[in-house]
């Protein structure tokens, strides 16, 4: 309500008592002005007519007097007028400067805010501040659905309200509409009592909608930067975990290798009148082959020795601890069997017995008594052997019989029987040899066992590569 | 005694908004004073020692600082709460107005709501 009264028109800092007190003066009787309640404002009432001042029907105060009373009360009722019309131009600055505050205030607030939904909730707040609404949403518009979803509201009407989308209805409508540069969405403001909406709301809401539309974009990329910033985090403790697990499998490989390590004779039994050489190189620190050179202590041959390159399933771990089952094996056997290919039988029996069904071992077993050079020979499964002659001639020795541990038990093992005469020479390999390739993919072949590097070249190594070659030398009391 | 609120711009309008803002203390026995410049904002700080002052920074002669200054320092006013009212945007040292002693400084435009709200609990009203 504005506040208009007589006595601040006759206060003390008003130039309007003087003037009253010269017309008084002039007209040479007394003028009184009371107010409303009848409180003396000037001079003493001394009688005539009493006339009201009254302003848009509410009662101000009385003026009398004998004589001038009336324009006095006339000047008084501009002046209150006057007055009251300064007062509603200050009443409509003052509402401008609550505006402008608020909006100040809003874009302040708006500032501090990286929650999209909380700027839609201020945004709200701030309107209901500055334009009267009972109902009221901010709906963003989702691009390629063109549906607009509520990203905060309030009212009984449009809460929980769904399926508002672009060209539909008068929010759609705005937001096909829409001027600048993109439309992100819609405010809304409605009243469910009839109301008149101004241009000046208007203009008020369209500075809200600018602000927020900006505060809405900043809060989107803000959270877009802290999903980023989650991801890579998400990528970091992957990364960790695949170290630690990486970890844990070189520590397996490397208990693997150590295993391995030990199984190979640290030192190959002498051989009076035979050169013995072996060697096995992994293709990956850990690898599936397994060679072995082991005097038999019997009764039947006291100077007899075992020979025997072996290719174990598998890799890693599990093929470290097959190959240390296949040496304990052999070595238990060695000695209690008659022959070299009941050997097998019994290796086969108790591998396939206590391994499972996918583990099987191939192997060329060789049993040679060095005083004759008589040898037996078994291959489970294993890949060719070769008798290299004196006079370079190459017989293949085949497979006698299927993978120890690989098929039932009771297989018979076959054995072929070789001569080896002085300077002749005996070659047991793994698969690693003759499948060396190149980088053009050239396999190295049986024939050219000697030079497998210089065949393989810079390519990587891709399996186990195991060698073991003894020969007979001339030397010892032999014909030639 | 009375609680007095002293209004100083030498702006027309800042002293009206600023008397209309205040307008309703009226009625609570708050006497509402006006100043129009520097030295008479001095002259009736020094007489009727009023509660609070609203105090515009930028005018002419005696700027609201040097009124501040002579009021809390010379006159030895410590009592009187002086609010220094300062354009919106225009940068204001605040370094120099805590020098002076002034109690507090408000922006223009004004929020009318602080305003008032400010003045009540100034004058524990």
């Amino acid at each position: 309500m504005i506040r208009n009264s007589l006595k601040q028109i006759l206060g003390a800092q008003n130039g309007l008592r003087p003037v009253i007190e010269s017309l008084a003066q002039a007209m040479g009787a007394p003028i009184a002005v009371e107010d409303a309640a009848g409180g003396s404002l000037f001079g003493v009432a001394g009688g005539g007519e009493r006339l009201s001042v009254a302003h848009e029907g509410k009662q101000l105060g009385w003026v009398s007097g004998l004589a001038g009373a009336e324009a006095v009360a006339d000047l008084l009722r501009f002046m209150v007028a006057k007055e009251a019309e300064r007062k509603a131009l200050g009443t409509e600055v003052l509402h401008l400067y609550r505006e402008v505050n608020l909006i100040y205030s809003f874009s302040e607030k708006l500032a501090a805010l990286l929650d999209l939904e909380r700027v839609a909730q201020l945004t709200l707040q701030e309107a209901r501040h500055l334009i009267v609404a009972t109902d009221g949403a901010i709906l963003l518009l989702d691009e390629p659905s063109d549906a607009l979803t509520s990203a905060a509201a309030f009212g009984d009407e449009l809460p929980g309200v769904s399926g508002f989308a672009r060209g539909k209805g008068i929010a759609g409508t705005v937001a096909a509409t829409g001027v600048g540069e993109k439309v992100i969405g819609v405010i809304v403001l409605a009243s469910t009592q009839p109301m008149a909406y101004e241009a000046r709301e208007l203009k008020l809401l369209n500075t809200l909608a600018l602000q927020t539309a900006t505060a809405i974009e900043n809060a989107r990329l803000f959270e877009r930067t802290v999903q980023a910033g989650h991801e890579r985090e998400r990528l970091l403790a992957l990364n960790q975990e695949a170290e630690v697990a990486r970890a844990g499998y070189e520590r397996e490989l490397s208990l693997a290798a150590t295993i391995q390590a030990d199984l190979f004779p640290a030192q190959l039994p002498a051989l009076p009148g035979y050169d013995l050489a072996a060697r096995s190189r992994p293709a990956r620190r850990c690898g599936g082959d397994y060679y072995d050179a082991i005097p038999i202590v019997s009764a039947t041959d006291p100077d007899a020795v075992l020979l025997c390159v072996a290719d174990v399933s598998g890799k890693g771990l599990p093929a470290a601890l097959l190959m240390s089952h296949m040496q304990a094996t052999l070595r238990a056997l060695l000695g209690r069997t008659a022959s070299l290919q009941e050997l097998a039988g019994h290796a086969h029996d108790l591998l396939h017995g206590s391994t499972a069904d996918n583990k099987y071992v191939t192997a060329a077993l060789v049993k040679l008594d060095p005083a004759t050079g008589r040898a037996s020979y078994v291959s489970a499964g294993h890949i060719n052997s070769l008798v290299v002659t004196r006079s370079g001639d190459v017989v293949p020795l085949g497979s006698t019989g299927a993978p120890l541990g690989l098929l039932p038990p009771g297989l018979p093992y076959d054995t072929t029987m070789i001569d080896l005469r002085p300077g002749d020479c005996l070659v047991l390999c793994s698969d690693g040899v003759p499948d060396a390739q190149n980088e053009a993919g050239d396999e190295f072949g049986e024939a050219r066992l000697t030079a497998i590097d210089a065949c393989a070249g810079v390519a990587p190594q891709f399996d186990d590569i195991t060698l073991l070659v003894f020969r007979r030398l001339a030397s010892i009391g032999c014909p030639s | 005694m009375s609680l007095k609120i002293l209004i100083v711009d030498d702006e027309v309008h800042l002293r009206t908004l600023l008397h209309q803002t205040l307008e309703d203390l009226e009625d609570e026995g708050v006497e509402l004073h006006v100043a129009t410049n520097g030295e008479e904002a001095l002259a009736a700080i020094e007489t009727l020692q009023p509660n609070l002052v609203f105090l515009d920074v930028m005018m002419p002669k005696l700027s609201g600082f040097d009124v501040c200054e002579r009021a809390k320092k010379e006159l030895g006013l410590s009592n009187v709460y002086i609010v220094l009212l300062t354009a919106k945007g225009q940068e204001f040292d605040r370094q120099r107005g805590v020098e002076v002693g002034a109690d507090l400084y408000m922006t223009k435009p004004f929020d009318p709501d602080s305003l008032l709200m400010k003045a009540r609990a100034v004058l524990g009203i």
